[in-house]
C-alpha cells in the first residue's frame, strides 16, 4: 500500500480526512492560498474537479501561509473566501505548513518523492500541485503557473488505467 | 518642438533617414559594425532632440529590428550598450512617476525585442557586462536612497530622480534580458551560463559602489531571478553533441542541477547579505526591547523582505538549524576542549581563529556555500520572527562564543567585512540561548575554562559595536554586556570590568565599564533577573507555549506586538548582601589605583580622561559606605582642587583677561578644561560632600 494513505489531515473544519479514503481515485493535492496572483486558479481548479469528480477524481486543497503572508485568514474565512468568490466545493483542509521544521508530514512525503525542478524539493509558491495515481504513487508535480487546465491530459490519462 | 538647427546641422528627418539606410546597406553588405556605429552617432546626439522626437527615434529603430530580425541577430553584442545610451539621453521626462510613462514601457519594448530575437549568447554575456559598469551616476547627489522605490523619491530633485530611475530601469531590463537568455540558450550543460550570470550578480552586490542590495527594487528583482529560474529545455537526440550518448544524459542531468542549485544557493547567501548589511538598527528595534519603533518602521519594507528571503531559503531546501549546527561543529574543531585549555592569553584565542579564517578563504575558493554570516541572520529571523521550531536542540552559549569568535574576528583585521546585523544577531541568540539553557549557560560561564574564551569574545565585540558609531548598536552591547556580566561569574566580571577600565583603547568603553562596575556593585544578586533576555521575540518562550508556527504571528504582527518590556520590581527584603560584584578592601585599592591614574592623566588629556572621572567619581559616590572615607575624600578634594582650576580658567576667560591664557598658548586646552568643569559641576562633585557627612565649607 503506498504510504500516501496512511495520512490523515485535518480538514477545515478540524475533522481528520484520512487519504485512505481515496483509494482508487485520482487525486490532485494544491497547496492554496487567498491573496495571491495565481488565486484564480480557483476557479480552474474546481471547473477541473466537476468535469472529473463522477470518474473519480478530487481536489484536497491547504491553504498555507509560507508564501508572502498571502494566507492569513482562519480557516472559516478561508472556506467563505472559496466558497463566494470561486463557487469551492473540493475539500479544504486545516491551514498547514508545506515547508521548514514543521512542515505537514504529507508535504514532506511528497516532495520527497517528487523533487521539483532542478532537484530542489521545497515548494516554490502558493498552487504548486502533486497529482496522485489511482495506487497512490505522486504521477507528476506541477509548477504554480501550470494551470489546473493545463494538466487535463495527464488527469484523463490516470483516470482511464 | 525641435530645437534651434544651426546651418549646416541635419535634421531629424535627415537622422531617421540616415538610420534607415544604414540599416538597409548593413543588410546588403552584412556591415552590423557599420551600422551599429550610425545608430552610436544619432544615439549620442538623442539629448538634443524633443520627447517626442526621441520617441519617434526609437520607434523607428524598432520597427527597424521588427523587420529585421537578422540584423537584430547579429548585433546583439553591441545592442545592450546602444539602447542604455538610450535612456541616459535623457530619456525618461523628469516629472512624472514611471508607472504608465511611455517612455519606459517604450525602452523596454526595445529590451524585450532584443532578449527574444538577439543571439542569446552574445547578448547574454553583453548584458552581464553592462550590469558589471551600471552604477548611480552622482550618487552623492542620491542622498535619500533609503527610500524604497523610485516612485517614492523626491521629484523636487529631478536630476537625481532621474539617476536613480534609470539605474533601476537599466538593470531590470538587463536582467530581463538574461533571463529570457538563459531560457534560449539550450545546452546540455546550462551550468555554464548560469555561473556567468550568477557570478555577474554576485560582483555587482559585493563591489559596486551604488551599492545595489541596498535598494529594494533591485533586490526584488534579484529575489523573482532565484525564485523563478528555469533552466533551458535539453537538446533533442538528434541535437545532442557527438562525443555525448544518450545514456550518458542521466548523470549529466543530475550533475547540472546540482551546479546550479549551488549556484542559486549561492546568490541568495550573498544577496541576504548584502541586503542586511545597513540592517543593524532596525533589527535591533525589532528585536530587543526598548527601542523606538521608528527604527523599524524606517525600514519596515527591507526588514519584510526578510521572510520573503526566510521562505524562498527553505523552498530551497536550507534547514537554517542543520547550517548554523555545521558552523558551530566547524567551529568545535577549531577549539576542541583540550586546546581551549591550554590558552593562556588572548593571543592564542587570536592566532587559532585567524590561522583558521586563512584556511576558510582557502576551502572558500574550492566550493560554494551558503555563507556562515547569512546563515546566522536568517536563522535568528526564522527563529525569533518567523517562529519556526526547530526540532534540533536549541543553540548553546559557549559553542555560540566559539562560532563569533570565529566569524567576528577577522572583522578587525578586514573591517570591510563587518555586518553589524550579523553581530546584532549573535548577541539576540546569545540572549537566547540563556533563555533556553539556563543553568547550563550560568554554568558556562562561571566555569575559569571559558573565561579566557569569554573575554576575549566580549574584548572583541566591544571593538566591533564600539567602532561603529551606531548609538543605537552601542547601547544593545552595553546592555548585552552589562547581561552577560551579570550571569557569568563574580571573578570574571570583575576582572573583565578592571581590565578593560586600565588598559581597553576605548575611552568610551572605560566610562561604560566604570558605570557597568558601579552597577555591579550596588545591585543586589537577583535571581529572577536572570530569566529576562531583554529580548521581544523569544524561540524559547514559543516552545514553551507551544504555538503552532503556522498561527504564529507574521513579522508585522509581531511588530504591531511590540512594547518595552517592564523593569523588574525590586526585592522586598534582601535577607543577606550579596551583589554581583562584592567589595574588597583589595578592589577598592585595584579601583582607586586606575582612578589615581586617570587624574594625573586628567591635566594632559582632559576631553578624553574628564567623561572617566566623573564615571569614578559616581562611582565612589554610590560606594561611599564601603570604600574607605580618606582614601575617598583624598580623591574628591583631588578632583575639586580640578574643578577650581577649571572655574579660575573659565574666570580667566569669562571676565575678558583671555590673554594671560593665550600666552600660556592653552586656550584651547582650557576651553576643554570648561567642558570638563561644566559636567562636573551639574553632577557629583557638589554632592558628593554631602554624602560624607561634609559641607562644602569643610574644604572638600
Amino acid at each position: 500500500m503506498s504510504k500516501f494513505y496512511t495520512f490523515t489531515p485535518t480538514d477545515n473544519k478540524g475533522k481528520p480526512f484520512p487519504l485512505a479514503d481515496l483509494k482508487g481515485k485520482v487525486v490532485l493535492v494544491v497547496n492554496t492560498a487567498s491573496k495571491c496572483g495565481f488565486t484564480k486558479q480557483y476557479a480552474e481548479l474546481e471547473e477541473i474537479y466537476k468535469k472529473y469528480e463522477d470518474q473519480g477524481f478530487v481536489i484536497v486543497g491547504f491553504p498555507c501561509n509560507q508564501f508572502g503572508h498571502q494566507e492569513p485568514g482562519t480557516e472559516t474565512e478561508i472556506a467563505s473566501f472559496c466558497k463566494l468568490n470561486f463557487g469551492v466545493t473540493f475539500p479544504l483542509m486545516k491551514k498547514i505548513d508545506v515547508n521548514g521544521p514543521n512542515a505537514d508530514p504529507l508535504y514532506v512525503w511528497l516532495k520527497d518523492e517528487k523533487p521539483g525542478l532542478l532537484g530542489f524539493k521545497g515548494i516554490k509558491w502558493n498552487f504548486e500541485k502533486f497529482l496522485i495515481d489511482k495506487s497512490g504513487k505522486v504521477y507528476q508535480r506541477y509548477s504554480s503557473i501550470k494551470t489546473p487546465t493545463k494538466i487535463t491530459g495527464d488527469i484523463e490519462q490516470l483516470l482511464k488505467q | 518642438m525641435s530645437v534651434s538647427k544651426k546651418e549646416g546641422e541635419v535634421s531629424f528627418s535627415q537622422i531617421l533617414a540616415g538610420v534607415e539606410e544604414a540599416a538597409s546597406k548593413s543588410a546588403t553588405k552584412e556591415d552590423v559594425v557599420s551600422f551599429c556605429t550610425v545608430l552610436d552617432i544619432y544615439i549620442e546626439q538623442l539629448s538634443k532632440y524633443t520627447d517626442d522626437e526621441k520617441i519617434q527615434f526609437v520607434d523607428t529603430i524598432k520597427k527597424l529590428f521588427e523587420s529585421n530580425h537578422d540584423l537584430l541577430y547579429k548585433a546583439s553584442w553591441d545592442l545592450p550598450q546602444l539602447f542604455i545610451n538610450i535612456l541616459e539621453s535623457n530619456w525618461i521626462p523628469r516629472s512624472g512617476g514611471l508607472r504608465n510613462n511611455v517612455s519606459v514601457v517604450k525602452y523596454m519594448g526595445l529590451f524585450g525585442m532584443l532578449a527574444s530575437y538577439g543571439e542569446p549568447k552574445s547578448l547574454l554575456l553583453a548584458c552581464c557586462e553592462q550590469i558589471s559598469k551600471l552604477r548611480i551616476k552622482s550618487r552623492s547627489e542620491c542622498k535619500d536612497l533609503s527610500h524604497d522605490s523610485p516612485l517614492d523619491l523626491d521629484e523636487s530633485h529631478p536630476t537625481t530622480f532621474a539617476f536613480y530611475c534609470n539605474f533601476v530601469i537599466e538593470f531590470h531590463t538587463l536582467l530581463e534580458a538574461i533571463n529570457v537568455c538563459l531560457r534560449r540558450s539550450v545546452s546540455l550543460w546550462p551550468s555554464k551560463y548560469l555561473a556567468t550570470v550568477v557570478t555577474c550578480l554576485v560582483n555587482f552586490i559585493k563591489t559596486s559602489p551604488s551599492d545595489p542590495a541596498s535598494i529594494i527594487t533591485v533586490v526584488r528583482r534579484m529575489y523573482t531571478f532565484i525564485r523563478d529560474y528555469i533552466p533551458p529545455e535539453l537538446p533533442q537526440n538528434a541535437d545532442l553533441p557527438a562525443n555525448v550518448q544518450v545514456s550518458e544524459l542521466p548523470k549529466i542531468v543530475s550533475d547540472e542541477n546540482y551546479l546550479q542549485r549551488k549556484l542559486l544557493i549561492w546568490m541568495l547567501s550573498v544577496l541576504v547579505e548584502g541586503h542586511t548589511r545597513q540592517l543593524c538598527t532596525p533589527f535591533v528595534a525589532l528585536l530587543v526591547s526598548g527601542y523606538p519603533q521608528k527604527y523599524v518602521e524606517a525600514k519596515w519594507p527591507k526588514l519584510e523582505f526578510m521572510g520573503r528571503f526566510v521562505t524562498l531559503g527553505m523552498s530551497m531546501d536550507l534547514e537554517y538549524d542543520t547550517l548554523l549546527q555545521n558552523e558551530i561543529d566547524r567551529t568545535e574543531k577549531l577549539f576542541p576542549r583540550e586546546k581551549v585549555a591550554e590558552f593562556k592569553t588572548s593571543d592564542d584565542i587570536l592566532k587559532v581563529v585567524i590561522d583558521g579564517f586563512n584556511e576558510d578563504l582557502h576551502h572558500e575558493a574550492e566550493e560554494i556555500s551558503f555563507s556562515a554570516i547569512s546563515t546566522i541572520i536568517l536563522y535568528t529571523c526564522s527563529t525569533l520572527v518567523s517562529k519556526e521550531k526547530f526540532s534540533t536542540e536549541p543553540l548553546r552559549l559557549i559553542p555560540l562564543v566559539k562560532l563569533q569568535l570565529r566569524l567576528f574576528v577577522p572583522f578587525s583585521i578586514k573591517p570591510q567585512l563587518i555586518h553589524y546585523t550579523a553581530v546584532t544577531c549573535g548577541m539576540v541568540l546569545m540572549l537566547e540561548a540563556i533563555g533556553s539553557h539556563h543553568d547550563e549557560s550560568l554554568a558556562g560561564l562561571a566555569d575559569p575554562g571559558n573565561r579566557l574564551l569569554l573575554s576575549t569574545y566580549l574584548q572583541n565585540l566591544s571593538a566591533i559595536c564600539l567602532n561603529s558609531e551606531n548609538k543605537v548598536l552601542i547601547s544593545f552591547f552595553y546592555r548585552f554586556l552589562a547581561k552577560i556580566l551579570r550571569d557569568s561569574s563574580e571573578e570574571m566580571a570583575y576582572s573583565f570590568l578592571l581590565d578593560t577600565i586600565q588598559s581597553c583603547p576605548f575611552e568610551k568603553l572605560q566610562v561604560g565599564c566604570i558605570t557597568i562596575l558601579n552597577e555591579l556593585m550596588s545591585k543586589d544578586k537577583d535571581p529572577r533577573k536572570y530569566s529576562s533576555t531583554l529580548l521581544n521575540y523569544s524561540a524559547s518562550e514559543n516552545a514553551r507555549t507551544n504555538k503552532v508556527a503556522g498561527s504564529a504571528p507574521d513579522i508585522s504582527d509581531g511588530v504591531k506586538d511590540l512594547h518595552l518590556t517592564p523593569p523588574p520590581l525590586p526585592p522586598r527584603n534582601t535577607a543577606k548582601d550579596d551583589k554581583y560584584i562584592n567589595y574588597t578592601l583589595e578592589r577598592e585599592k585595584s579601583i582607586l589605583d586606575v582612578f589615581d591614574r586617570s587624574l594625573t592623566d586628567f591635566s594632559k588629556r582632559p576631553i578624553h580622561v574628564g567623561g572617566k572621572i566623573l564615571a569614578f567619581v559616581n562611582l565612589l559616590s554610590s560606594q561611599s559606605g564601603k570604600f574607605t572615607r580618606d582614601e575617598v575624600v583624598k580623591r574628591f578634594r583631588e578632583v575639586a582642587e580640578l574643578a577650581t582650576k577649571l572655574q579660575e580658567c573659565k574666570e580667566q576667560i569669562i571676565n575678558g583677561d583671555g590673554q594671560k591664557v593665550e600666552e600660556a598658548g592653552e586656550k584651547k586646552r582650557m576651553r576643554s578644561y570648561l567642558m570638563i568643569l561644566s559636567s562636573l559641576e551639574i553632577s557629583s562633585t557638589r554632592q558628593l560632600p554631602e554624602a560624607f557627612g561634609f559641607t562644602r565649607n569643610e574644604g572638600v
